[in-house]
């Protein structure tokens, strides 16, 4: 197991400079980063000397690989006599440097350390909600197939994996904040849990009907194999041969999946704090791109999707590991 | 040429498949569904009763009636119109999306199945790379480099999308390429090209049906999603998700205010559902496993 | 005369299909006396196994259901038992062991664990023959009956560790770990290579030897029939055709489908050129063809034998037949 997981770490190598060169092409690719910049800060009359000026300050005159390296690494640094502007030239990634916001004047490391557990709070609070309901769900379905409990509980699944999460947001916050009060209105900047519940239950209600598909189909394929048969055959009972034999079996596929699908989560969490107002990357991704009004600021958009990336592949990493723990196959390896 | 349809349907009529569709209630409301959805987008005009762009200052927040449907907006818009129109938007994202992500993806599946050995290799890795990513957030990247707009929504979703063809075609080219059919047609000399078009492609196709058909709800889930950030579909062109941001403002109004909100979004609920239910009833009637 | 351990009557377990009603079982009479090995022989798909897991009551129900008949196994109708007594008697006093060792084992419990569980169950939990702590003992021993080489770092190996054969034995362990009176085996050797499948079956013979248990052989390989077994019920279509001990039957076939059957056996030796084979196809178990379900392919089919189902009559002690060429008719 361990050489599986390591070979797996090693290629983090590989995929962290590829995400990374991804990330830092963002600005150039708008074909005019100096431009860019000054739009952010609101100047769009900003004249071609000035614009010139502010080219030089963010160092984008330099040859674009410089440029990469500076930000990976931070050298070369800030020359003055360039007209560079030390604050805003990056101090490169691998020292913890993730760029100078210039929309809000501030570092965007700083911007996203507040943001970034918020938004951990409530993935993982909508993933840990999410997991008893969906595995029930599942279980129960697939042990009572076609009947009315299977038809209701898999309806009821499919509804909630069509339903749109801005949507269903919107119409958690007009049922539970207007309406029923159970709720205070969202409001910028507040993460205490009585603004939590809400997004979170909202995700989690998608997350769960998506388990429950997957732990149903999953249960009814195992209990298909010929070991299930065995089971019986040994006199087992029945508890024992659904909750022990088969349940373990399923829940290899089914716990692979539920990481494998956290990028996805990611995607709704970002939704889920722009529609709640919740303090998070998301919000804090989306408004640097210019959504709702705000004004675009890359070095957030890089901070950003490069966060989001990385998570992304941690997910799966997690996956991996979980999968070769669970399986023996990997777990111990093949012998006789 | 009117002969081969007709015998195309014939089969597809007797096909075991389709009397497993036939039974499945899923497939028939869900089918029912996604029908009404497509005849509305193409029969918009038809079927809208006023231009969704057209404003009547004198009409505005106008409740349900017969004739504004859905009600108007703050403009004075009739809302039945605009989802209507936006049904259109949907289908259309959806479609260019299917064959975006297909014409990557499928050739890229046929050729690392097909090829096996370090093509496959290769091509697995960056599907697996790719497959990891999170979907939206690569799209909205894409869409804040390159700009907004209906066509750059799906380029931009189809930059993740086509992994998933390509690894569903993959592996249907692995266990089609062992059949004992292929091998014949590589006994009597059949290139590699013509083995691939005639023999492996036409078997992986059904559940390539199936991936077509739940591609459309990823697709208006995800677009509207965008639209809904203002990182979407951009007016004029009509859009459930922009429409829904736009009148989200007026849920905590007295009514109509809410229902210009919940009935738009009540729409693209029942049409995602209905993809939804009906791919899911296409996936059990060709799977062989189902067959009691 | 002692009664017989085993008493199947009747017995018909049908599949009610999308495309029909498939009667895999169609009247099947047979008994098996205290210690015996009997073989149930037949081509695939003439329903054998589902006879064994009728028996046993672990027939996949939908779509499978046993529609009629009675299985006597010492004294008792199992069909009228309890879910719940017929749990008891499954691993306990009838055992079972697949074909396919490969999917038959669960592949996230430890060979140890699976052998451990009926014993643990069974042994100490409901009938308080052992204390929880010999059961370790007890699954050791197990390992070294079915001569499972190094058993104690075996014992906590998963499946996919083993080889075919030793997946084989390890299944047999388990099953006859609270010495059931009948073990029925379904092609223990099928799914094995020839060095292996004499391994088994010199276990198998060994078991008896020692545990006095009956065996239930089911196998479509008429080599190892010869080797194991004391007598022989060949199947066709669903049905019983032909019973007798093996010399009997080997020497002297009566029914059509046995002599086609052992004729298509080749033969090292004999001076032929070309295989035996049986004219026409295995019938449908849908619709069989009327009358008795061999007559198309039968070289001896007469007039009565496409209208009328032969029934199974006894032409010596312990000799039994189902065609119309020995009687067999209903009686006018």
């Amino acid at each position: 197991m361990y050489g599986f997981i390591l070979k797996r770490l090693l290629l983090l190598i590989p995929i962290f400079f590829a995400v990374s060169i991804v990330v830092f092409l963002l600005l150039p690719l708008t074909g005019d980063p100096a431009r860019q910049v000054a739009y952010g800060q609101g100047r769009y009359d900003i004249t071609p000397h000035e614009l010139e000026n502010l080219s030089h300050q963010y160092g984008f005159h330099r040859p674009l690989y410089i440029q990469y390296i500076r930000w990976l690494t931070g050298y070369p640094s800030a020359d003055p006599a360039q007209g560079e502007n030390a604050t805003v030239i990056p101090k490169g990634l691998l020292r913890g440097d993730l760029g100078f916001s210039y929309t809000r004047s501030r570092p965007v490391a700083s911007l996203m350390l507040e943001a970034l557990p918020q938004t951990l709070l409530l993935t993982f609070t909508a993933f840990i909600m999410s997991l008893a309901i969906g595995l029930l769900f599942g279980i129960f379905s697939a042990l009572r197939r076609k009947t009315w409990v299977d038809y209701t509980f898999m309806g009821t699944a499919i509804f909630g994996v069509s339903i749109p999460f801005f949507w269903q947001g919107l119409m958690m916050i007009l049922i539970f904040v207007n309406w029923l009060k159970w709720f205070p209105i969202p409001t910028a900047g507040e993460h205490g849990l009585m603004y939590l519940i809400l997004p979170a239950f909202t995700l989690a209600t998608h997350q769960a009907a998506s388990l429950a598909r997957m732990t149903r189909s999953s249960m009814l394929d195992v209990l298909r194999q010929d070991y299930i048969r065995t089971a019986r055959a040994k006199g087992l009972r029945e508890r024992a041969v659904v909750y022990k034999h088969a349940l373990k079996n399923a829940f290899i596929p089914v716990a692979t999946l539920l990481f494998l699908r956290l990028p996805f989560l990611f995607g709704g969490t970002v939704i889920m704090e722009i529609v709640f107002s919740w303090p998070g990357m998301g919000r804090l991704l989306v408004q640097g791109m210019g959504a709702m009004g705000a004004s675009k600021d890359w070095y957030i958009v890089q901070g950003g999707v490069l966060m989001f990336l990385v998570l992304a592949v941690f997910a799966n990493l997690l996956a991996d590991i979980m999968y070769a723990y669970l399986n023996p196959k990997i777990r111990y390896g093949e012998g006789g | 040429m009117l002969d081969r349809v007709r015998d195309f349907l014939r089969r597809v009529r007797r096909s075991t498949t389709f009397r497993y569709l036939r039974r499945d209630i899923r497939a028939k409301i869900g089918g029912g569904i996604v029908l009404l959805v497509v005849f509305t987008a193409i029969f918009a005009g038809f079927i809208a009763r006023h231009d969704p762009a057209a404003e009547n200052p004198s009409d505005r927040f106008q409740g349900p009636s017969w004739k504004y449907p859905f009600g108007t907006d703050d403009k004075g818009r009739d809302i039945f119109s605009r989802v209507v129109y936006g049904a259109r938007t949907a289908l259309i994202i959806g479609t260019l999306l299917v064959v975006v992500e297909a014409v990557i993806g499928v050739p890229l599946g046929l050729l690392a199945g097909y090829r096996g050995g370090k093509v496959d290799n290769l091509i697995m890795r960056l599907v697996d790379a790719v497959l990891a990513m999170p979907g939206l957030i690569i799209a909205l990247a894409f869409v804040a480099v390159f700009g907004p707009g209906l066509y750059k929504v799906v380029l931009a979703l189809a930059i993740t999308g086509w992994a998933g063809y390509a690894r569903l075609i993959r592996g249907q080219t692995l266990a089609i390429k062992e059949e004992t059919y292929i091998e014949a047609a590589r006994a009597i000399g059949e290139k590699d090209r013509t083995i691939v078009f005639r023999y492996v492609l036409p078997n992986a196709i059904s559940p390539l049906i199936v991936m077509i058909t739940m591609t459309f709800p990823a697709a208006i889930l995800l677009s509207s999603s965008m639209s809904f950030l203002g990182l979407g579909v951009q007016p004029p062109t009509p859009d459930w998700g922009y429409d829904l941001n736009a009148y989200k403002k007026f849920l905590g109004d007295p009514m109509p205010g809410p229902l210009m909100t919940i009935l738009p979004g009540i729409v693209m609920v029942i049409t995602i559902f209905g993809f939804n239910f009906f791919g899911d009833a296409l996936r059990d009637a060709y799977d062989p496993r189902l067959r009691e | 005369m002692p009664e017989p351990l085993l008493k199947v009557q009747g017995l018909k377990t049908y599949f009610f299909l999308e495309r029909g009603v498939v009667k895999a079982v169609d009247g099947v009479d047979f008994e098996m006396k205290k210690g015996e090995i009997l073989g149930l022989v037949g081509e695939t798909g003439c329903g054998k196994s589902v006879t064994a897991l009728s028996i046993l009551r672990l027939v996949q129900s939908p779509p499978g259901k046993i529609v009629e008949g009675k299985v006597i196994f010492e004294g008792e109708d199992l069909l009228k038992k309890s879910n719940e007594e017929m749990r008891k008697i499954r691993g306990t006093k009838i055992s079972m062991i697949f074909q396919d060792p490969h999917t038959s084992l669960d592949p996230v419990f430890t060979i140890g664990y699976q052998i451990a569980e009926p014993i643990a169950l069974h042994q100490v939990i409901e009938q308080h023959l052992m204390r929880a702590e010999e059961v370790p003992g007890k699954v050791m021993e197990m390992l070294k009956l079915v001569r499972i080489p190094d058993p104690e770092h075996r014992v906590v190996e998963y499946p996919h560790q083993f080889s075919g054969g030793m997946k084989q034995r390890a299944m047999i362990a388990m099953m006859i770990s609270c010495n059931p009176s009948l073990l029925i085996a379904d092609e223990p050797t099928t799914a094995v290579d020839v060095t292996i499948q004499a391994q088994i079956l010199d276990l198998m013979r060994d078991l008896r030897q020692k545990l006095g248990t009956s065996v239930l052989l089911i196998t479509h390989n008429l080599g190892v029939v010869a080797e194991m077994c004391d007598r022989l019920a060949v199947m066709y279509a669903g049905n019983i055709v032909e019973q007798a001990d093996l010399k009997t039957l080997f020497e002297d076939p009566k029914h059509p489908y046995t002599s086609a059957l052992l004729a298509a056996v080749p033969k090292v030796g004999t001076k032929k050129m070309e295989l035996e084979t049986i004219p026409g196809m295995v019938p449908s178990l849908i619709t069989p063809p009327p009358g008795c379900k061999f007559h198309p392919r039968c070289p001896h089919a007469m007039d009565i034998c496409r209208k009328e189902f032969p029934q199974m009559i006894e032409i010596d002690k312990g000799r039994l037949v189902r065609c119309h060429l020995y009687g067999g008719g209903s009686k006018k």
